[in-house]
């Protein structure tokens, strides 16, 4: 050891490998790292949340007041597994200690996904104030048909953010996630297409009867 | 100080090899390490003045203090990111946040009533009796941040209401983790409310209303904290709203929404009052009082 001191290119080998051992740990830190207040992980949480919410309140609406038991028990689904969703995209952001609600909805998808405040804020698919509005005075068959319209395009836009955060995200958590949403709305909405051509078939029959 | 070191490393130096000749060694050119061994044979004074490597203290040196820094640095980031906006009041005296006031209370260090304002762990329905005069509780904070309250909560969901709200619906949303927003109309011009109402609209967890008499423009509200401010455009409202809405460790209750509620304003359920005392009918005219010019405007 003591030999060392005057051999300065021992020194700087050893300094370079502690250096080298420096920049592993940097590199190794920042991968491991959880995604951060800006990342698309922590928009598309924070965004869903938001999405998710609008559609748990449509489907307790229906689920209160419709009167087909096919689109009421969809409805119930759609209630309690995206509040169950809900809850467990705030536990990521809880655990990132990132922000749990953000000015600037959509800004993570980037430029041609953001949207302003000249549509109040809201992202894809989701009702406007005035559609929940109607929405909520209607009650049996009219409300059947309104949620199921309502929430295919609530899907439609849901889908939409969630393959833009799978393609953006190398987050195993994130990615899985978004892409479970992805099949069980899309599977959501061929069975609300389904229901709501019969819904409509049926009131017709009765019509011209 | 570096060039102290590097004397005193030298005459270290010059007095291990000294006595590397002394010993008789031929190589007067020989390591110190050598030297040293040799020295070592003669006896105890000599390895005392051994040297030190101070190349390697100082490379490792530099080094540690680079990793300290680095995470000096992290840290500073964390801790910064984890403290509340500047110039915010909040109502738990000693504890920092609702979750650190509510544990102290769990742990039976403190009682409620311990509290600087016991309200902030007041989280009862106040129509639950048949005691109408509940129905509209008064704040010892204007306006209201926290407390007991309606059983009906205001719908949050980035909702901006063109007439004052009922204080015990918009606490109800303060407790569902919401952010409320409060201007006094007669204090901030439609440009301002206009701007005000974008940062609200359509942002989860917020709720922007009029406050008539509340005498600064902007006052921000959340569980137990508040934000005043007489300027429209004070950065420091992004701050709070980015800081308090769902904020983990000030959340009187978890997981809750602002969907669901109500969303009537005074200007629509006015008259309706009834059972009131003489006080609160003396209250409320004067509020009317104070509010007209506004409603007047609007």
């Amino acid at each position: 050891m003591s030999r060392l001191w005057q051999k300065p290119a021992v020194l700087v080998a050893i300094a370079a490998v502690l250096m080298l051992g420096a920049g592993f740990a940097i590199g190794w830190v920042s991968a491991t790292a959880t995604p951060g207040n800006d990342s698309p992980e922590a928009g598309f949480a924070r965004d869903m949340q938001t999405h998710h919410q609008q559609a748990v309140a449509m489907a307790m609406y229906e689920w209160q007041n419709g009167e087909d038991e096919a689109m009421r028990a969809i409805a119930y689904d759609i209630a309690t597994a995206q509040a169950a969703e809900i809850g467990m995209m705030r536990s990521w952001l809880r655990e990132w200690d990132v922000q749990l609600s953000s000015g600037e909805p959509m800004a993570w998808a980037g430029e041609e996904h953001a949207h302003g405040a000249e549509d109040g804020g809201l992202m894809a698919g989701m009702a406007t104030d005035a559609e929940m509005a109607e929405f909520q005075q209607l009650t049996g068959y009219e409300a059947d048909v309104m949620f199921a319209e309502l929430m295919i395009d609530h899907h439609i836009g849901g889908i939409e953010m969630a393959e833009t955060v799978v393609e953006l995200s190398d987050d195993e958590t994130v990615v899985g996630a978004a892409s479970r949403m992805i099949t069980v709305q899309k599977g959501e909405i061929a069975n609300m297409e389904g229901h709501l051509e019969r819904i409509l078939a049926a009131a017709e029959g009765t019509e011209t009867e | 100080m570096a060039s102290k070191k590097q004397t005193s490393s030298k005459s270290a130096k010059n007095a291990a090899s000294k006595s590397a000749k002394n010993a008789g060694s031929k190589s007067a050119k020989g390591t110190a390490s050598k030297s040293a061994k040799n020295a070592g044979r003669k006896g105890r004074a000599v390895q005392v003045a051994q040297p030190k490597p101070w190349g390697l203290i100082l490379t490792f040196s530099a080094v540690g203090v680079v990793a300290l820094g680095l995470i000096a640095a992290a840290v500073f980031v964390v801790w910064d990111r984890s403290r509340p906006p500047e110039g915010v009041t909040d109502f738990y005296g000693e504890y920092a946040n609702y979750q650190e006031a509510s544990e102290a209370i769990d742990d039976g260090d403190i009682t409620a009533e311990d509290l600087e304002h016991p309200w902030v762990m007041q989280q009862n329905h106040l129509d639950a009796d048949e005691d109408t005069t509940n129905d509209t509780p008064t704040y010892e904070v204007t306006p209201p941040a926290g407390g007991n309250h309606l059983s009906q909560w205001q719908t949050c969901t980035g909702t901006v209401y063109a007439e004052p709200i009922a204080d015990g619906n918009a606490v109800h949303s303060l407790e569902h983790g919401a952010v409320w927003l409060t201007y006094d109309p007669e204090l901030v011009d439609d440009d301002q409310v206009a701007a005000l109402s974008s940062k609200i609209e359509g942002r989860d967890y917020s709720l922007m209303s009029p406050y008539p008499g509340q005498g600064v423009a902007v006052s921000l509200q959340a569980w137990g904290v508040q934000y005043q401010t007489d300027s429209a455009d004070d950065a420091k409202i992004d701050e709070f709203l980015n800081y308090y809405i769902q904020n983990g460790d000030n959340l009187a209750e978890m997981n809750a929404t602002c969907t669901g509620g109500v969303s009537t304003t005074q200007a629509a359920t006015g008259g309706s009052e009834t059972d009131m005392t003489e006080e609160e009918m003396a209250a409320l005219l004067e509020e009317m009082e104070s509010s007209a010019p506004a409603e007047g405007e609007g």
